[in-house]
Order: C-alpha cells, then structure tokens, then sequence
C-alpha cells in the first residue's frame, strides 16, 4: 500500500506531500525507528504517520522527526499509542 | 489492503493549526509608528500656563502608554510568529528569518525605550519583511497593506 505524507512533523525524513510504500500491518515486528502507520489514539477517523522512538509491551511511543518542538502531534501529546492502532509500517529496502 | 491502496497519513503539529497572520503584528506596529509622530509632533506649550500644560502631560502621557503597550504587543505577536509559526524547514527559503526576527524584536524594545520615527519605520520595514516571508511559505500572494 502507498500511503501519502500530509504535513512537516516527519520532516526532513518525509515533506509534505511525499508517498511511501507501507506493507500492511499483520503482527510483525515492528523496530525502533521504524516509521509507523496508525490510528490517532483520540481522533479515530484521522490517521498518522510517525517514527516509533521507544517500545513496552504492546505500547509505543511515536514521534515526529521535526526537531520543532511545535510541529509534531505525537505521543509527547497523546501519549503511548496501542500496537492494535498501528495500520502499516513502512517497507525498507534491507 | 492491497499494493495499490493509497491512503493519507497526518504529519500535522502539535496544535490546530492555520490562525496565525502577521496583521496582528502589523497592526501593533502601525499604533507604535503613530504614537511616535503624534509625540515628536506635540508642541509643548508655556511653563507659565498652567491648564495647557497639564493637558499637554496628559496627552503626551498617554501617547508614551500606548506606544508602551503596542510596542510590547508586537513583539508578543512576532514571537508567536517566529517560534510557533515558522519552522526548521522554513530556513531554507528564508535564510535571513532568524536574523529579520531578532531585528524586529529588538526594534520593538527600541520603540519602547525612544521616540524614534526613524526606528519606527525600521520596525514597520521588518514587519513587512516577515509579512512577505510568512505568505512566502503559506504560497499565497498577498498584498501588503496598512491601516493608516
């Protein structure tokens, strides 16, 4: 699946506008600094991509590459988000 | 979902975002520029006449709390444009954004601390400067404008 890139937060990773390639998420494992796919914990019908920073059982914690404090909704916000909301990660070459 | 599934994925900020506009700046900056020409085109009257000088203190008086108040507005408005608004990606089209910035700030403190017309237009100038940055990096063209 491809999945569009809409706003900054992931910059300089990713611009606005940019499209990755994802493979659907189906219980595989998901590393640190991988680039995730998932459903906002509070807002259910918007859906986010961010970088996973930290992992704890079934929890993790999602960040934006931005190093603007400002320019990221991200767990700092809305906290650890559930391993069930992930949707995608992004597909890597190795 | 299939290969040729495409859907959109948010990477917005911390906010909602979008209400920023530097006509707030603009706005404050205008009312600083004006109380300054109001207070060095005051004439002071007579020493002798009582009444006449006191309405003079009172209205020069109240020139220098505006002028105060908006200075200190505008700069509040700039930094919420400089550190809010304007991002790290921001930097590669406007290079000087840093710098136009610190200016305008400090211009802002000039304003306040003097009755300078030449510091006011500089303030305004810079104000511009950021106008034409931030609708740079929203895409748009918009006009700058001014009220008085």
């Amino acid at each position: 699946m491809k999945v569009v890139v809409k706003g900054d937060s992931m910059w300089p990773t990713l611009n606005d506008g940019d499209m990755i390639q994802c493979e659907e998420y189906a219980s595989q494992e998901i590393s640190i600094s991988s680039i995730v796919v998932f459903t906002h914990p509070f807002k259910h019908a918007v859906t986010c991509v961010k970088r996973v920073k930290r992992i704890e059982g079934d929890q993790l914690f999602v960040q934006g590459d931005n190093p603007d404090p400002t320019a990221s909704d991200d767990s700092h916000n809305f906290g650890w988000i559930a391993r069930t909301s992930i949707l995608a990660i992004e597909r890597t070459n190795d | 979902m299939s290969e040729e599934t495409i859907i959109e994925a948010e990477a917005h900020c911390d906010g909602p975002c979008g209400v920023y506009d530097p006509a707030s700046a603009r706005i404050a900056g205008e009312a600083v520029q004006s109380m300054t020409n109001k207070m060095l085109a005051l004439s002071c009257p007579s020493t002798d006449d009582g009444p006449a000088m006191a309405a003079y203190l009172n209205t020069m008086s109240r020139y220098a709390a505006i002028k105060e108040d908006e200075a200190q507005t505008c700069k509040h408005e700039l930094l919420v444009l400089w550190t809010d608004f304007f991002k790290p990606q921001h930097l590669e089209a406007n290079p000087g954004l840093h710098d136009t910035f610190w200016q305008a700030a400090k211009l802002c403190s000039a304003c306040k601390v003097e009755v300078s017309a030449i510091h006011a237009q500089e303030l305004m100038d810079a104000i511009e400067a950021i106008h034409s940055m931030f609708w740079g990096v929203k895409g748009r063209e918009i006009s700058w404008i001014r009220a008085s």
